[in-house]
């Protein structure tokens, strides 16, 4: 998605430090600040400034603010954008352009930055420059708040967006859907931790708002969440869950009201994590056998959670406990009696499976869809095998959102499958020599016609794979 | 499997042509499953579909114009090999080979020989028929019954196990492979495949010559030796664990391993017994070999290691993923066998949806033990219990059986006494007949943990099957494990219609109940319990005060006292007593009344059967009226009656040694 010359390692840098400083936001309001946790996270904020500043051979990373993208070096950084924000807005609300974290910021001085940008709006300055007094007076040398962006330096910063009509055409109304449903994840994900409850209904505003965009344009919503690359707290991973679990859902019922729950399921199956030390779920490596228990005790904690709400709904509370259980009753938590599965939990463990084997991780890149149904057909156990015929077919091999690349040498997006699994109808975002296509030219192609004797989908399609 | 198929006997390897280059000789397979794969994918007019299929004819024909001495191009697979002309290639090297080779297997192919007519419309007929089978995937597929038609060009070999490849080929294995997939109970038919291995007919060679040196020594010693009458591959398969070693290639390892140290052990020793002995060693020789070595195939099968488990558990990024490939045709060959898409009942209203819920609520039902969080778990098990749900029997049955599987092996019933406490709250008892718990011997063994379940689920009051497997159930327990669980018993049976069910066994075994009731609220419960002894059966005679006065009428400490005399016979004396004032005041307050004359005469023979000083002075003041009861006419029978009377308690106390 980016031009010739750009520095991916750099911004991937940027983004990097952007989701550890996202990490210390939430645990800043969960944990005090001796508290092992915050402390870990903290110190690997002052070791990563340092890191990006080596490689980058500069003395600071800026990071600024526009129009509810976080911006460095004049491109947008999508991944740490989809999820921060709880950093965007604060800094939006003191009405600065951003903010600069300069080589040498100590432990003690992120300690500043994170609780000044975790204080409730009446606790802080009106505005960046009493915030910006406030951190120096509390000994904060090396970070502060950027002076907000005139209009010319704004469309200095943001030209580096190079699609940037696309930006506001197309992902705007997708991106804060997105924003506001990862914001809300973190609320609740912090209310869990602190042992609070939380209200359903706003998760339920929220899932209203995603079947309402999805129903206009479902290949929108789930390209941008392809951006996020990987999350700390995995709340990206419930939100694609989500995003599919609903799509799914949309081929399987008209009723309105059952989509929801099953989005809502979808959204809170993996609420249990926030129960889960930080630690394990983010180990780097593999789980010892007691680490896997601990991990393995979030279906349990999630439906406790989910059934300690005020509203609690049967349906998710069911799932949450129920997703990693196979349909011979394996997996966990172990119960030691049979039950039946629901069609709620076989649909959210479809997409459970099929989002972690096609998202990029740390520790592994994405698989193709083909290879992650192939896997999950060899799971056989695991799945209700005519329901997983249904989704496959209904995501398809080049799923909706996905680029494809055509023999033509265009690129193209998937906008709907068709009967025909490799021949989906797609619309043409850039031509044969990688020139983005103006919005009138991007021409729709239903390859499953008798056209696709003219264009069809390359089958070596793992480069684009890979790129996300 | 006929040896004259006029299609076999091509399969030979030394029949196929020599001189044929490594890269030119993949070329054929190679172009073949690209023309496959794009043909399980498009349909047959795509041009994808037929550019590969003009490749294939097209590299055949410059196979076949290559080798001058043939008129066609044959590859067959054999094992895990590639073998065209005097070219072998492992199958591992491109997995396009492994795909073809896999299956060819399925569809009952050795391989193909193309002759130079072949074209696209055979090629065609050729990749419909062998997807056709496939698809179908038979178990045990038959050459003849697919590949009879003929195809222009194209030539069908059949795979078969007979002739050169069939002893020490991996062919052979794959044979007993099938023989073991095929659940044979024939261990001919594996001992005859296995003889006809050469490895295998040698090693059994050698050590027979060993066991006949042995015996021919014997002879001379003149000693017997049976050690030669033994049929050593019979031995050597009776001593392994078939079954767990597999499959056909490992059987054959094992077998020949197993020889090989046999004839070892044999070779520098003497055997003194023959036949034992060599039944011993052999045993011994399976054995360690079995537990050294675990599963030869596998890399982990080093001296030492336990047996490889034939399956392990799969779990989501596991090992065996990196075999699975990004194979849009093998993923729409995988696609075909699923189930169809029938639909699906979305919504907590449907069966499976309620099931789970409920299996996740019972859980935590067991799960959890703060207070609060319990109550909440209750009243949302007790609203889905309310509905009467088809699928939450099965669902409560198995687990009912984890509870009580449990608390025979932890000793703890709290699961079980959670569940059966909630089926009570949520007025559900039925629920627990559905699941056995109120059959008679599971009530008696779970007792007292069912039983007031059991009462509030039957109306022994109004029926008399319910009456009687109460009356069943009563006599059944012991009394000491009644009174054991008294603090459980006092606690259940304060409702009111738990304690009329029960009282309405008018038994014995049911005082002790009555007991708890008069110790929990006297006042509340004696009226009930006036009923219950009136309907009591016992040998006591004052139980013949239930025909003078109604159980209301009865004085609670006589009751009390009457309780203590059923259960304590020295108490009988004092309730002796207590009955003769009773029926003496009876008497009193019904001196002047007409109507009670037969009555009165009741009381007074009832008297003369209550031997005591009390009953003979009340008597004796009787007779000492004047005026008996005011009424002349009745009186000389009264009169005669108490006199009868006094002379029976007389009779009767002085055979007591005691006088009135």
């Amino acid at each position: 998605m980016c031009d010739v010359g750009y520095d991916q390692e750099a911004l991937g840098g940027v983004e990097g430090f952007l989701d550890e400083l996202l990490v210390a936001l939430v645990n800043g309001r969960v944990y005090s600040e001796t508290h092992p946790r915050l402390r870990d996270t903290l110190e690997g904020l002052v070791r990563r400034l340092e890191q990006q500043c080596t490689s980058g051979s500069t003395s600071s990373i800026e990071v600024g603010v526009v129009d509810g993208y976080l911006v460095h070096d004049t491109r947008p950084l999508m991944s740490a954008t989809l999820s921060a924000q709880r950093l965007i807005e604060p800094v939006a609300r003191l009405g600065a352009g951003g903010l600069v974290f300069e080589r040498g910021a100590t432990f003690d001085e992120f300690v500043g930055v994170v609780s000044l940008l975790n204080a409730r709006k009446s606790e802080q300055g009106e505005t960046w420059t009493n915030a910006n007094t406030l951190l120096e007076k509390s000994g904060v040398r090396h970070i502060r708040l950027l002076p907000p962006l005139s209009l010319e330096t704004a469309a200095k910063r943001t030209t580096g967006f190079g699609d940037s009509e696309r930006v506001e055409t197309e992902l705007e109304l997708p991106l804060e859907i997105y924003q506001g449903v990862i914001n809300l994840l973190q609320s609740v994900s912090i209310a869990v931790c602190r042992g609070k409850s939380f209200k359903l209904d706003t998760v339920r505003g929220e899932i209203e708002r995603i079947m309402k965009r999805i129903d206009v344009d479902p290949a929108s919503m789930l390209e941008v969440a392809r951006y996020e690359q990987y999350d700390a707290f995995t709340f990206g991973h419930s939100v694609r869950v989500c995003f599919l679990a609903v799509i799914f859902a949309k081929s399987l019922t008209p009723d309105i009201r059952l989509q929801e729950r099953v989005g809502l399921a979808g959204l809170l199956h993996d609420i249990g994590k926030a129960k889960v030390p930080f630690e394990i779920v983010h180990a780097p490596g593999r789980l010892t056998d007691e680490e896997k228990l601990e991990m393995q005790l979030h279906t349990v904690h999630g439906a406790r959670t989910l059934l300690d709400v005020d509203d609690a709904d049967p349906v998710a509370v069911a799932t949450a406990f129920s997703h990693h259980k196979t349909m011979d009753d394996r997996g966990y938590p172990k119960t030691g009696f049979w039950a039946p599965r629901s069609p709620m939990t076989k649909i959210v463990k479809i997409c459970d499976v099929y989002e972690a084997l096609t998202a990029v991780r740390p520790y592994k890149p994405a698989m193709s869809p083909v290879r992650a149904y192939r896997i999950m057909l060899s799971m056989r156990n695991h799945f209700d095998l005519a329901l997983l015929r249904r989704f496959i077919e209904t995501n398809g091999i080049h799923p909706v959102g996905t680029e494809v690349r055509l023999n033509t040498g265009e690129l193209a997006e998937v906008v709907r499958q068709t009967e025909d699994l490799h021949c989906p109808i797609v619309i043409l975002t850039k031509d044969a020599e990688g020139n983005e296509l103006d919005v009138l030219d991007r021409t729709r192609f239903d390859l499953s016609s008798d056209a696709r004797t003219e264009r069809w989908i390359e089958s070596d399609q793992e480069s684009l794979v890979d790129a996300h | 499997m006929s040896e004259n198929h006029p299609n076999t006997a091509s399969v030979e390897t030394d029949a196929i042509a020599t001189s044929v280059k490594t890269d030119v000789a993949l070329s054929v397979p190679l172009s073949l499953v690209d023309y496959l794969k794009a043909f399980a994918l498009y349909p047959a007019g795509n041009h994808r579909v037929a550019t590969n299929c003009s490749r294939v004819v097209e590299l055949v024909r410059s196979a076949i114009e290559a080798q001058p001495e043939r008129s066609d191009h044959r590859f067959v697979f054999q094992g895990d090999e590639y073998v065209t002309g005097d070219v072998r290639v492992p199958c591992s090297a491109d997995p396009r080979l492994e795909w073809l080779r896999e299956r060819f297997d399925r569809c009952a192919l050795a391989g193909l020989a193309f002759r130079d007519n072949a074209d696209e419309e055979s090629m065609q007929i050729f990749a419909s028929r062998f997807f056709s089978i496939v698809r179908e995937r038979p178990k045990n597929p038959q050459f003849e019954d697919y590949w009879e038609e003929s195809m222009l060009g194209i030539e069908p070999l059949e795979r078969r196990y007979d002739g050169q490849y069939s002893l020490d080929s991996d062919s052979s294995r794959a044979d007993i492979a099938e023989w073991l997939l095929q659940g044979s109970d024939s261990s001919k038919v594996l001992t005859e495949m296995l003889r006809r291995s050469s490895r295998i007919a040698n090693r059994i060679g050698s050590i027979e010559s060993r066991l006949r040196q042995l015996a021919d020594e014997r002879e001379k010693n003149g000693e017997t030796f049976d050690g030669i009458e033994v049929d050593v591959l019979e031995q050597v398969l009776k001593t392994l664990p078939l079954e767990a070693l597999g499959d056909g290639p490992t059987i054959v390892k094992v077998v020949e391993e197993v020889l090989a140290r046999l004839e070892e052990s044999i070779a520098n020793s003497a055997l003194e017994t023959g036949s034992l002995q060599l039944g011993k060693l052999l045993g011994s020789i399976s054995q360690r070999f079995f537990t050294l070595t675990g599963d030869p195939n596998s890399p982990d099968g080093k001296p030492g290691a336990k047996p490889a488990k034939k399956e392990e558990k799969r779990e989501l990024g596991h090992a065996g993923d990196e075999r699975i490939t990004d194979d849009a045709a093998i993923l729409f060959e995988e696609l075909a066998e699923l189930p169809p898409w029938e639909g699906i009942e979305l919504g907590e209203e449907s069966e499976e949806q309620l099931g789970e819920i409920y299996a996740v609520y019972l859980t935590f039902l067991v799960r959890v033990d703060e207070q609060l969080a319990l109550t909440r778990i209750r009243r949302l098990l007790r609203g889905l219990l309310s509905r009467e749900e088809a699928i939450f029997p099965a669902v409560a049955a198995n687990f009912l059986t984890w509870c009580e599987s449990q608390a025979e092996e932890h000793g703890d019933w709290t699961a079980f006494d959670r569940f059966v406490d909630l089926v009570e709250e949520a007025g559900c008892p039925e629920l627990l007949t559905e699941l056995g718990q109120l059959e008679l011997g599971s009530l008696v063994q779970r007792f007292p943990r069912t039983f007031f379940a059991f009462v509030d689920a039957t109306d022994p009051r109004h029926n008399t099957r319910d009456a009687e497997k109460l009356h069943q159930l009563l006599e059944l327990i012991d009394p000491d494990r009644v009174l054991a669980a008294e603090k459980i018993l006092s606690a259940g049976i304060q409702k009111k219609e738990r304690a009329e069910k029960i009282l309405s066994i008018a038994r014995p075994r049911t005082l002790p109940f009555v007991q708890m009731l008069l110790a929990l609220d006297r006042e509340r419960w004696m009226p009930s319990v006036a009923c219950f002894i009136s309907e009591l059966p016992t040998q006591l005679p004052e139980r013949d005060v239930f025909r003078l006065l109604t159980p209301a009428e009865l004085p609670p400490d006589w009751i009390a006292l009457y309780l203590r005399a059923l259960a304590d016979s020295t108490a009988q004396a004092t309730l002796r007593a207590r009955t003769s004032d009773l029926i003496a005041d009876y008497l009193d307050s019904t001196a002047f009344d007409p109507a009670m004359v037969e009555s009165r005469l009741w009381a007074i023979q009832l008297l003369g059967r209550l031997p005591c000083t009390g009953s003979a002075k009340a008597l004796h003041r009787i007779l000492g009226r004047k005026k008996l009861f005011g009424m002349k006419k009745e009186d000389p029978a009264i009169r005669e009656g108490a006199e009868s009377a006094i002379k029976a308690i007389e009779r009767a106390l002085s055979a007591g040694g005691r006088r009135v």
